[in-house]
């Protein structure tokens, strides 16, 4: 009797969570993603084709080649495209290339300044003019990625302190979107991977690659399967995969690597932010999962009950 | 005796020095696909002891601007149209020193006045905008056409009916960008139709946007729907009022407006990004009745779970046809299905030829790796250049110098099954080069992946 | 009728077909139409934010004013607004000391650079030993640093016998510049408001998920298994869990990422392209539509 009245209660217990208060779920939410960032654990990053097609893009590049990097990205989103921006910033620079920095979005100036900061001043101390530039940022979305496929020096005469660009070697050789050797955008929505697919990379025949958050992977993947697009570094997951190649390049001595590359990889290995934060978003997931998996529960029990009465 | 030797020494040297200076040679050619004219490919012949080369430009003014120094033989650059262009190349050794120096043709870039890599997209749109002119054509005519109901479309009216009885406001968000994106301009005639339908029965109407230009055109929007009704003591330009351009502060203030004004009804009709189920998620919450429409393919998802009504792509588009009920508009909608059929019909067509023709070879990640060019290295770069889209120039760059015990492998863009690669290789050993096949989907070959990755680049 | 609705419809027709043929024609005029035609789109669009600002601000301000309802969240709404727009014209801030030479007493200067800048001695010493021919920029260590703060700091270097000048930050770059008031309130206040709500889309996925993801039909049980095995196959958690699977040849195809990935670039993509088309036709039938004219009512048109 009263195993059945226990039962009883557990199952109209289930029925009930079915309208459970979505402020529950909130905190259950924030504690497990809350916990593994304490506590991390460690989990191994196995990487994806889409990742794997773009870091071979970008290693297949000879050392003199030059990238230009759009950042079109702000705070909200900082937490995917960041790690991810560092990344490949280090990855180019360990291989000698050279960085163009340009900006489509206001915010992106502030997150590849801070980047670079990051990579080209403080790991590798490379010379700013010479071996990387940060041309800033201009408004007119995907009219300044159509102008500089006729111009650079007409969209970017100055570069983000004031500098005109005929002073800076690195733009030496560099008239059009046509002579950069690659195009990676870093962009969270509008204007970004797509404008740039359009109106530069498929009109110039120049690899275009990019670094998104997660959403926006579904829209891009045509671009992609239509050889468009070399693969993509889709949100935090791609991040923490792309930092793995890059350590795994330099430790087992793939490629072109340069000297400074060689003594910053226990740095890299330590500054991780991806694959940290991968622990989190898979302990989030599975709780995301077990919530659908108790969800269907319940509203099973519910109809059940419903049909019962 | 003496001076003959001088003069025997001084002709040897002369020969020697002019043998040196006779083969440093540089061509340019106008690239034949830049369909907007001004690219050149500039191809070097080198010296025996040349490595380095400085290369410099005159336009018509004469004046020689150096632009660029490097130790390619081949590459592109933009010149001006219709401005005569010469080039000349400086050969340096390593120790830096003139060991040479020749000057190309002069040559002239010209646009052309249809860029002939376009066509198949130019007749495309003239079958397309042909097929939706007819249609509208025929609409004016023939004033019957049927269109299959939508539900979101229907329930547009019930959403408005709710909020009047419950006397409390009507939301409706014309999407976060500009009148630059057709789905703004979608939503505001999408919010035209609504806003007769809140003149008519005399429902609060709360149109917060994030662009100016999208305030004042939706105050002219809203202001000739209220004039249609013959209500306009009912209009008030506050109705459209800006918060802000920045996505997320927009997705705050609107939650804000959600949370305590509650309206009963909320139109999520334009185009959005992330925030778009920060929004519907929120008016979920309060119970309102929401319909949301999109061209958005990635927030299309978000909304179908938290809204009760998602209009889902071009039913978004159709919205304006539909609530108007103008045969010309019901005649674009139908052009618009007929031409989705064409191309359905299209990409059946290719995926049955595309099945058939590659057999059953249609897996992925075969690669020609070749291992020597063989005596007519000319025509394997043109075949690389051709299987694997890479310009000719470069093609000649990567594939001139190449291990014959690792090889290189040949990406062909895509493709890469056991069928084309095999096609590729019988192409190339036609013309004399040695190529091995590359299968990338042994699982040894899977484990270990880096080993393709080391292959595809070693020697680079 | 004819100013408000006739030369509107001239013009949206006109530019419409040409800046359509002019994606076809490289030749000059038309090949750079299309840059200038966006360019100016741009620029009327930054004038009429202005439009926008002075809306927000006769709303909120009204609201203020009248004390209404939720009054002191529009007073943050103003001051937030002036306060930006005076550290972006008006209050710049990104001052700093330029050391032009040592002087005779380098240990001194070096440890007063050192506590300023909260930076170690031997770092200091790399970074200020030799000044170039523009000097030195001293960072000092404060959120932002005023003229004030930095004449100060030139007084205190100056007395221990180093040469110093005032460096400031040009118009226009001090916006992402080091030490200056924008910079300031966009770490600050911007940055975690912008990142918090990005953030609340975790939970309402969440909960979302929680409330949609039911086995009501075929459809939605389909919908709810490949969600499961993507989102469990995106994380590192699923390659941990089935990373037995890899051993197994007949059994390699359970592994969740290549399923994760199978899903992502067959179906998904398929469906993804469909409406993509489907959304690429809509855009096609509505701008042929406001190019002819048959759709005016976003113009105040019927």
């Amino acid at each position: 009797m009263v195993k059945s009245k226990f039962g009883e209660k557990f199952v109209n217990f289930l029925g009930k969570l079915d309208s459970l208060d979505r402020r529950i779920i909130f905190l259950i939410i924030g504690i497990v993603v809350l916990i593994p960032l304490l506590l991390p654990l460690g989990l191994p990053i196995e990487t994806t084709q889409l990742t794997e097609d773009a870091f071979y893009a970008l290693d297949a590049l000879p050392q003199d080649a030059k990238v230009l990097m759009s950042f079109e990205y702000g705070p909200s989103t900082k937490p995917e495209i960041h790690p991810m921006a560092i990344s490949v910033l280090r990855h180019l620079f360990s291989k000698g290339n050279k960085v163009i920095i340009m900006c489509l979005w206001p915010d992106g100036l502030f997150m590849a300044n801070e980047a670079l900061d990051l990579v080209a001043r403080q790991e590798f101390d490379l010379e700013y003019g010479v071996d990387y530039v940060n041309l800033g940022y201009r408004p007119g979305n995907e009219a300044i990625i159509k102008g500089i496929t006729k111009s650079f020096a007409a969209n970017f005469s100055i570069d983000a302190k004031g500098t005109s660009i005929s002073k800076l070697p690195i733009m030496n050789d560099i008239q059009t979107a046509r002579d950069v050797d690659f195009i990676f955008s870093l962009s969270a929505g509008y204007p970004g991977a797509i404008e740039w697919v359009l109106y530069a990379g498929d009109p110039l025949q120049v690899p275009v690659s990019s670094g998104n958050t997660s959403i926006q992977v579904n829209q891009l993947l045509p671009y992609v399967k239509s050889g468009q697009m070399k693969g993509i570094i889709a949100g935090m997951p791609g991040a923490a995969e792309y930092e793995t190649m890059v350590i795994r390049k330099i430790e087992e001595n793939i490629g072109i690597i340069t000297p400074e590359a060689r003594e910053l990889l226990p740095q890299f290995k330590e500054r991780r932010n991806a694959t940290k934060f991968m622990d989190a978003q898979s302990i989030a997931h599975l709780v995301i999962v077990l919530f659908i998996v108790l969800g269907n529960i319940s509203f099973f029990v519910k109809r059940r009950q419903q049909r019962k009465y | 005796m003496i001076a003959k030797r001088t003069v025997c020494m001084l002709i040897l040297l002369l020969g020697l020095t002019s043998f040196a200076f006779a083969d440093l040679a540089i061509s340019a050619k106008v690239e034949s696909s830049a369909q907007d004219g001004n690219k050149v490919n500039i191809v070097i012949t080198p010296t025996e002891t040349s490595s380095i080369y400085i290369l410099q430009t005159s336009a018509e003014s004469g004046e020689w601007i150096t632009f660029r120094e490097t130790r390619d033989l081949v590459f592109s650059r933009n010149i001006d149209n219709d401005i005569s262009t010469q080039f000349k190349v400086i050969a340096l050794d390593e120790n830096r020193t003139v060991v040479g120096e020749a000057l190309s043709e002069r040559i002239t870039t010209k646009a052309k006045w249809f860029n002939m890599n376009r066509l198949n997209r130019f007749i495309g749109l003239l079958i397309i905008c042909g097929v939706i002119l007819y249609y509208i054509g025929r609409a004016r005519k023939n004033k019957k056409i049927y269109l299959r109901p939508v539900a979101g479309l229907q329930a547009f009216e019930e959403a408005v009916g709710r909020a009047t009885e419950m006397g409390r406001s009507v939301l409706f968000v014309p999407g976060i960008m500009d009148l630059d994106q057709v789905e703004t301009i979608s939503g505001l005639i999408i919010l035209g139709h609504v806003a007769k339908m809140t003149a008519r029965y005399e429902a609060e109407l709360n149109v917060p946007v994030s662009r100016s230009l999208v305030m004042e055109s939706g105050r002219e929007t809203v202001r000739a729907s209220y004039i249609s009704e013959g209500r306009p003591d009912l209009f008030s330009a506050d109705m459209v009022h800006y918060y802000t351009d920045d996505q997320f502060a927009f997705a705050a203030a609107v939650d804000g407006i959600m949370l305590r004004e509650k309206p009963a009804a909320v139109f999520l009709q334009g185009k959005f990004y992330a925030e778009s189920l920060i929004m519907a998620e929120t008016g979920n919450s309060i119970g309102a009745i929401q319909i949301a429409g999109t061209g958005s393919p990635s927030q299309i998802p978000f909304f179908v779970t938290a809204c009760d009504y998602t209009l889902i792509g071009e039913e978004f588009f159709a919205a304006s046809a539909y609530l108007g009920d103008d045969p010309k508009l019901l005649g674009s909608i139908k052009g618009q299905d007929i031409v989705k059929a064409i191309l359905m019909a299209c990409l059946g067509l290719g995926v049955i030829l595309q099945t058939v023709f590659s057999g059953i070879y249609n897996s992925d990640g075969f690669y020609p790796k070749i291992k020597s060019l063989g005596e007519n290295p000319t025509a394997v770069y043109s075949i690389i250049a051709e299987v694997s889209s890479i310009p000719l120039e470069k093609v000649q760059y990567i594939y001139s110098n190449i291990d014959d015990k690792l090889g290189k492998n040949i990406d062909i863009q895509g493709k890469n099954s056991r069928f084309n690669a095999e096609k590729v290789i019988r192409k190339l050993e036609r013309n004399g080069a040695t190529v091995d096949l590359y299968d990338n989907t042994k699982l040894e070959n899977k484990d270990n992946k880096w080993d393709f990755f080391k292959n595809l680049f070693a020697g680079s | 009728m004819f100013w408000k609705r006739t030369i509107p419809s001239i013009i949206v027709a006109a530019v419409g077909v040409i800046m359509l043929l002019s994606w076809f024609i490289p030749h000059a005029p038309f090949d750079e139409l299309e840059i200038h035609a966006t360019q100016w789109y741009d620029i009327i669009a930054s004038f009429a934010m202005i439009l926008g600002a002075l809306n927000l601000l006769k709303l909120q301000g009204r609201k203020v004013v009248k004390r209404q309802k939720g009054w002191a969240y529009s007073l943050a709404a103003v001051l937030a607004f002036f306060m930006t727009l005076t550290f972006g014209f008006m209050v710049k801030g990104g001052f700093y000391p330029n050391l032009e030479s040592l002087g005779d007493n380098p240990e001194a200067v070096y440890a007063y650079i050192a506590e300023a800048t909260d930076n170690d001695l031997e770092n200091t010493i790399s970074l200020y030993g030799s000044p170039g021919e523009n000097g030195e920029q001293i960072i000092l260590h404060k959120a932002v640093v005023s003229k004030k703060a930095a004449l100060k700091a030139i007084d205190e270097l100056e007395a221990l016998g180093a040469t110093v000048s005032l460096g400031e930050l040009q118009w226009g770059s001090h916006v992402q510049g080091q030490k200056t008031y924008y910079r300031w309130v966009f770490y600050t206040f911007f940055t975690p408001l912008s990142a918090t709500m990005f953030a609340l889309l975790a939970f309402f996925v969440a909960s979302a998920s929680y409330r949609a993801f039911k086995i009501r039909n075929a459809e939605a049980t389909v919908l709810l298994v490949s969600g499961i095995l993507i989102m469990l196959g995106r994380v590192p958690l699923g390659a941990y869990l089935t990373a037995w699977t890899q051993k197994i040849s007949w059994l390699s195809w359970l592994h969740l990422p290549t399923i994760q990935e199978w899903l992502y670039q067959y179906p998904n993509a398929a469906g993804a392209r469909a409406i993509m088309i489907g959304i690429g036709l809509g855009i096609v039938g509505t701008s042929l539509r406001v190019i002819l004219g048959i759709e005016k009512s976003f113009m105040g048109g019927d």
